[in-house]
């Protein structure tokens, strides 16, 4: 029971706290008001004021609206003169303030105020360009966005003007535009060279700062190639350059450093090898070795599907014309060489040297691959691997095949 | 009044000065201290939130017990949270061993023998163990007060004083709130053999010999206990839930439902050495020498129940060597739980009978039993060996952290976090490779947030709970699963906000490179910065799970609490006991001493029989591991110790198993090691190795190696033959050949076009100026289709940089069903090249992986294979797919100077050379392949990465076995939605490429039949290891 005690008197206390904020109701029904201020145009940044007389003093509100949002104000009174100050947030947009004078719910006056951008004092300009880089030949395009507006940040009206002028080259082209819908825009067409385009715009003594759109040039157009080599051996060491000619696009460009340009190289058993280049100043350089024997090569190369040179033929004659086998007494070490090259110099060290090892049955056995060292190769047939038999052996070198059938003891 | 205790005085100086200098040596290097250190930031920066967004993206603190962490962050208000670490450790450290001592005294009823015991304490090899190798704290926290409160346990149950039942449940309190698991196991190995042992203790007090003490007996003492064991019993149960509610609930929310990490301390310890080292010799250490005696005194009438008690603990601690653990714990628990920490209770169990042992080994019957049976000589003998041992032991398993460190290097974090801190780079999610648990430390110094973690049980995304891995962070140690994980960060980082990975570790740089990542900058502390273009920021507001405000709050103030409320009404009885400022009663159980005066004489013969079979055991073990580890013993350990040199790197070890007949000197063998690299020399770890032999003679043999590999990328197989001849009772390799190919140059010069962007160019703290933001190169998509062979679902396709400058490239793929429902996506991983050039043109393939194993848990692969792919369980069939390439400018990693030299077709294997024409050295070359039909149309995408390397102006040969594609089937090769940038691909095509020539692609093929294709196009692309 005495919990209830507590618990009734905490309640009561509680409610005898609570302030009630239920407004106090006035009758509306006898009063008139009327706005006294007769301005209803603005320009941003004014200090707006609206005054009202009415005919009984009273608590009505003044409720304001633009775009961006809505606010009650409070009056400042003066016996039946009510003073409504529109905050700083309302009176710097350029916009149209719509106002409500409400008193218990009911509508007392409405009214519209416009405010204008303040176009009296320094601009400021606001500019967008892209892309920033567009392709030559006059279809590519940036497009310059101009938004001049007030020192409120305020666009300017419609028909406001905007100078623009862009740099190519030589040339200055000077423009004007006209603000339209909030901004002022462009756009620049590429030029049917490369380079890049200075762009700046003036509006109302304010300047922008410095735009550029580089023009990259399009794609390749057919070229030619060619290829340069110490000499025309195939000794599968030294190194042959191809070369492509200046690419350039349509327009006369040369295309961007860094292009890929294929070439694809077919060989005299129809594969195709590849090598690749990028493109410095236009031109691409590609490097393959010289094969290891006698080639009749066709190249090609492409900037793929754009561009594509002509076919360029490369003989190869070969280097090592023969070269002589010897065995150990065992037949088990088996000396390749001297193998000599085009000037009966011995060939340098590196090239590679194959023996497949066949049983009588013309079975493979076993492939191995060496390289020569100072115009010599050697096999050797261990023991362990190769039981004393009759074998067939194959001995491969510079597109050369030599068979000998041999005895293993 | 009695005299302090001098022993306990010692120990403990001794404790606090070795342990507590060496752990600033040893600590911040062990597996858990670091991690300990950033539960404790989180704690020092938001005291009352449980929610951590660093880790896991996000976990909850809730589910380790947060006192120690806690009690580290308060500390590190002071100075920092080392500081608090440092503290905290050297606090455990003081309550181990005064911990130690109570627990001898209790047991023994002696304080002589309870000095030995806290002096033992101090050097026993399971603690240095625990602390400077493990760096538990908590764990060590939780026992030591475990071990504190054990007394008043036996005073409540003994004697019925309330104070004493409050002052043990405010113990029990605090062990609750710093570890978890040991209250619970605490319970069941130390509180109910205790319980056992007070209950024979008052047993014996109604009888006049202790002989006299039977079951019925025991069964009366028992009930008239009863009412005092079942109030504690629950108060303390309800403390365990209570205390750490949040944790509980949390697990049960929760539910470790990942699959379990292994474990070594679940190994066998005869099959896994290392395991058996680690998690049973050194715990055990020289106790193994007396477990006779330990036996013998745990099975007496008193300590009974302990004997029991130890037993089982000792047989769980042995993890799989003997089916018994697995069978008592059963499946579930014996995957979850560590099995060391059996062994640790064990060896601390199992500290009173050994201290009680040296006492009497030192002072009392046994030195007497021994001086009179074997002389005065002997038993100094034996006392030296101990003390050799105990030493030993001591040193061995402190150098063990510093011999076989368990923590790459130290890394100076400070040059990562200021890389975090500027120019916003902790927008994005961060990853670490090869950090070890020092990440830990990383993230504790950081607001950045990483995918990986720390703390496995916390993990939450799929990707990493349904594998056995740790960490993302050291995934090549976790093979298939480890590499698997990883790459799916890699690949689809987006989904994540993973832009940034910091590695220490150059093994995981070739999948970086072939996920689409590349190099930003190598930082002063020598960690390599990767970035990945085309990953958005971290959105504002990410999704966490919040628990109520009531959980929240006993989680923050309990632990603290229950700290402060122990001291309260601990302090009083300490105060009076050290300072000795009041006659105290006895306490009731040190009337249970026992008289050493007759030392068991069978006994002694017993233990020396077991210390010479323990001898026994150890001297063959070591020579196992001699006959294994002497390389050139026998031609197969010389073939082994070569390969393991390989592996390791150690260049100087592997050419002293060359045969030095053969006349190669080591500077021109180091010179050949040196100029080889690839996959295989830099980037590839052994994973097994099988050794036959060819042909065996007695001096001579012919050894066919069988390797396995295992790469960042892809497991590789190869085949090795030599030749091993013996040379004066060693076996020796013969080295192999080398190429002797010679490059036509000496000088060589190359021109190359190089790309820098800047970035932002205004030193501004603002968001990018949008004058600064490059135009995203355009790419324009060739051909695509979605393809099904062999049962999966591939996205293959071309597509071309139709721009001008060059471009890195992410391609998205999405599969759809006929009724437009999505069915899965993911990304290009390493099928493509992801940096193009202007105009260059790559194939690429879209695989959409499932989540690996997520639903075959339990039949996870025996062997390691970090290119294994689960291919996604799609609920439906994929008939429409759509593809959203993004390109972003590019400026590294763009050589292009790989040829291809040489191509030969035979018998459905391709074989060739490429050639180098530039100037780096290539260290993996990739071949893409890609497979036409007879209209020349893409059917197939394939790849191959090349084991060796393209050193400069030089060939590496290759081979390939062209793929059978007769199944396979072409589902849809409409492009209608295909995206490039954002914008349609088939308005770029119109705009950018009106007069495509599509004839050059025709004119480029390979025309080569096979089986389901009559074309193939060869791309090569080329990761540099090292660019100059």
């Amino acid at each position: 029971m005495k919990h209830y005690i507590y618990i009734l008197v905490i309640l009561i206390c509680s409610f005898s706290c609570s302030k009630s904020d239920a407004p106090k109701k006035q009758d509306t029904s006898a009063i008139t008001t009327t706005l006294v201020t007769k301005k209803d145009s603005f320009t941003a940044g004014d200090s707006i004021v609206l005054k009202f007389s009415s005919t009984k003093e009273n608590e009505a509100v003044l409720i304001v609206k633009n775009a961006y949002g809505t606010t009650v104000l409070r009056p400042k009174k003066d016996k039946e003169i009510s003073t409504y100050k529109i905050p700083n947030s309302f009176s710097t947009i350029a916009n149209k303030i719509h106002w409500e004078l409400i008193l218990s719910s009911k509508k007392l006056a409405t009214g519209s105020l416009q405010i204008t951008p303040d176009t009296t004092k320094k601009t400021k300009l606001e500019t967008y360009l892209g892309p920033r880089s567009i392709i030559a030949g006059g279809s590519d395009f940036s497009m310059l966005v101009n938004v001049p507006t007030d020192r409120l940040d305020n666009p300017m009206l419609d028909d406001t003007k905007v100078a623009i002028k862009h740099q190519f080259k030589k040339e200055i082209t000077v423009d004007t535009l006209k603000v339209k819908s909030l901004v002022a825009w462009t756009t620049i067409f590429s030029p049917k060279k490369t380079g890049r385009i200075l762009i700046t715009s003036l509006s109302n003594g304010t300047k922008s700062k410095e735009l550029t759109s580089v023009i990259l040039p399009d794609n390749a157009s057919d070229f030619t190639i060619d290829y340069t080599r110490n000499h025309k051996y195939a000794d599968g060491n030294q190194i042959i350059t191809f070369t492509s000619s200046i690419i350039k696009d349509n327009h006369g460009n040369i295309v961007s450093d860094g292009t890929l340009v294929l070439f694809s190289v077919k060989n005299s058993s129809g594969i195709q090898l590849q090598t690749n280049g990028t493109t410095i100043n236009g031109v691409a350089k590609a490097k393959l070795l010289h094969p290891a024997k006698k080639e009749s090569w066709v190249v090609t190369a492409y900037v793929t599907g754009a561009a594509k040179s002509n076919n360029l033929p490369v003989d190869f004659d070969a280097a090592i014309v023969d070269y002589t086998i010897t065995f150990s007494k065992d037949n088990r070490t088996i000396t390749i060489g001297p193998i000599e090259s085009f000037m009966q110099q011995l060939v340098p060290d590196g090239l590679a040297v194959k023996a497949i090892i066949y049983d009588a049955n013309k079975i493979v056995l076993n492939t191995k691959e060496t390289t020569t060292l100072k115009g010599f190769a050697t096999f050797n047939l261990d023991s362990d691997f190769y039981k004393s038999n009759d074998y067939n052996i194959t001995i491969e070198a510079a597109g050369i095949k030599k068979n000998k059938a041999i005895h293993l003891r | 009044m009695k005299r302090t205790n001098i022993l306990l005085i010692l120990a403990l100086i001794i404790g606090i000065a070795f342990h507590g200098s060496s752990i600033f040596f040893t600590l911040e290097n062990t597996y858990d201290a670091l991690i300990h250190l950033f539960f404790a930031d989180h704690y020092a920066n938001s005291w009352f939130e449980p929610w951590d967004f660093r880790w896991y993206t996000g976990f909850t603190v809730q589910a380790y017990p947060p006192l120690v962490h806690q009690l580290i962050a308060i500390l590190s208000y002071i100075g920092g949270l080392k500081f608090g670490m440092f503290s905290v450790a050297l606090l455990a450290i003081i309550l181990f061993i005064t911990g130690a001592y109570r627990f001898g005294l209790l047991m023994t009823a002696n304080r002589q023998v309870a000095g030995y015991t806290a002096l033992l304490a101090v050097f026993s090899s399971t603690f240095i163990e625990t602390l400077h190798i493990f760096g538990q704290l908590p764990s060590i926290m939780g026992l030591s007060l475990l071990l504190h409160s054990i007394p008043e346990i036996y005073l409540w149950i003994k004697d019925g004083k309330i104070r004493y039942l409050i002052t043990s449940l405010s113990l029990i309190a605090v062990t609750v709130t710093s570890h978890h698991v040991t209250p619970i196991f605490g319970m069941v190995f130390f509180i109910f053999p205790l319980i056992g042992m007070v209950v024979m203790d008052t047993a014996r007090d109604t009888v006049e010999k202790s002989k006299d003490v039977n079951f019925k007996v025991f069964l009366t003492a028992f009930k008239k206990l009863f009412w005092r064991i079942v109030t504690f019993g629950f108060s303390s149960l309800l403390l365990i839930i209570f205390c750490i509610l949040p944790y509980w609930i949390n697990s049960k929310k929760n539910p470790i439902t990942q699959v379990p990490i292994p474990h070594g301390s679940r190994d066998n310890f005869l099959e896994v050495l290392s395991s058996g080292l680690v998690f049973f010799m050194i715990p055990w250490g020289i106790l193994l020498f007396i477990l006779p005696y330990i036996f013998y005194r745990f099975y007496s009438k008193r300590y009974l129940f302990f004997g029991l008690s130890f037993s089982m603990l000792l047989v769980l601690g042995t993890g799989g060597t003997t089916p018994i653990p697995l069978k008592l714990l059963g499946e579930t628990a014996f995957n979850i739980l560590t099995l060391d920490r059996f062994t640790l209770w064990a060896t601390i169990m199992a500290l009173p009978i050994f201290g009680e042992f040296a006492y009497r080994m030192v002072e009392g019957d046994l030195k007497q039993n021994l001086q009179k049976r074997f002389g005065a000589v002997y038993h100094r003998i034996l006392g030296g060996f101990f003390m050799g041992g105990i030493l030993f032991m001591v040193i061995f398993t402190m150098s063990l952290g510093y011999f076989r460190p368990s923590q790459p290097a130290k890394i100076k974090m400070l040059p990562i976090v200021n890389f975090l801190n500027q120019d916003q780079h902790d927008h994005w999610r961060y990853l670490t490779l090869g950090f070890g648990d020092q990440m830990a430390w990383l993230s504790a110094q950081t607001k950045a947030m990483t995918v990986d973690g720390n703390y496995h049980s916390a993990r939450r995304l799929p990707e990493l709970t349904t594998r056995a891995i740790e960490r993302l962070e050291n995934s090549k140690f976790r093979g298939v699963e480890g590499i698997g994980s990883l790459q799916q960060f890699l690949t689809v980082p987006e989904k994540y906000n993973l832009k940034y990975i910091f590695s220490n570790d150059k093994f995981y740089d070739p999948i970086l490179y072939y996920c689409g990542w590349q190099r930003l900058q190598q930082l002063e502390n020598g960690i390599m910065v990767w970035e990945k273009l085309n990953v958005p920021p971290i959105p504002a507001i990410i999704p966490k799970e919040d628990v109520s405000t009531t959980l929240k709050i006993m989680w923050s103030t309990i632990p603290i609490l229950t700290i402060l409320f122990a001291f309260i009404i601990n302090i009083q009885l300490v105060w009076i006991r050290v300072l000795k400022s009041k006659k105290l009663p006895e306490p009731s159980y040190l009337k249970y001493k026992l008289v050493y005066n007759k030392f068991s004489k069978k006994l002694v013969t017993v233990n020396h029989i077991w210390a010479v079979i323990v001898l026994v055991c150890l001297a063959y073990g070591g020579y196992l591991f001699y006959a294994k580890n002497t390389t050139q013993l026998n031609a197969k350990n010389v073939v082994t110790a070569y390969y393991d040199a390989i592996d390791f790197k150690e260049f100087e070890r592997a050419f002293s198993y060359l045969n030095p007949d053969d006349d190669v000197s080591l500077s021109q063998y180091m010179l050949e090691v040196s100029v080889t690299d690839g996959i295989l020399s830099s980037y590839a770890k052994l994973d097994s190795i099988g050794i036959s032999f060819v042909s065996k003679t007695k001096t001579s043999a012919r050894v066919k190696v069988d390797t396995r590999w295992i790469t960042p990328l892809e497991a590789v197989n190869k085949t090795y033959y030599h030749t091993v001849k013996k040379r004066k009772n060693k076996w020796y390799i013969s080295p192999s050949k080398i190429d002797n190919d010679l490059p036509p140059d000496q000088l060589f010069i190359d021109n190359n076009t190089t790309f820098f962007n800047h970035g932002r160019r205004k030193i501004t703290t603002e968001q990018t100026h949008h004058e600064d933001v490059l135009k995203q190169p355009i790419l324009e998509i060739l051909t695509a289709k979605l393809v099904e062979y062999n049962g999966r679902y591939s996205i293959i396709g071309q597509l071309q940089n139709v721009d001008n400058v060059p471009c890195d490239v992410v391609i998205k793929g999405t599969l759809y069903n006929q009724k437009n429902k999505e069915l899965a996506n993911y990304n290009a991983k390493d099928n493509i090249k992801h940096k193009l050039m202007p105009k260059e043109i790559t194939s690429f393939k879209i695989n959409f992986e499932g989540i690996a194993w997520s639903s075959t848990k339990d039949t996870l692969p025996p062997t390691f294979n970090p290119d294994e792919f689960t291919p996604i369980n799609l609920e439906e069939i994929p008939t429409k797919f759509n593809l959203q390439c993004a390109g972003n400018v590019a400026n590294t990693d763009l050589y292009k100077k790989l040829s291809l030299q040489e191509l030969n077709f035979s018998n459905g294997t391709m074989s060739g050379a490429l050639f180098n024409s530039g100037v780096q050295e290539v260290t993996i070359p990739q071949l893409l392949i890609s497979y036409y039909d007879d209209d020349k149309k893409l059917v197939w995408v394939d790849h191959n990465f090349l084991t060796e390397g393209v050193r400069i102006q030089r060939k590496q040969s290759f081979n390939y076995d062209l793929l059978d594609l007769e199944d396979l089937h072409i589902i849809n090769d409409d492009m209608t939605n295909c995206f490039v940038n954002g914008s349609p691909n088939i308005e770029i095509a119109k705009k950018v490429f009106p007069n495509r020539k599509t004839e050059h692609i025709a004119e480029q093929l390979q025309g080569q039949t096979g089986k389901g294709f009559s074309f193939i196009k060869l791309e090569i692309n080329s990761y540099i290891g090292n660019p100059k």
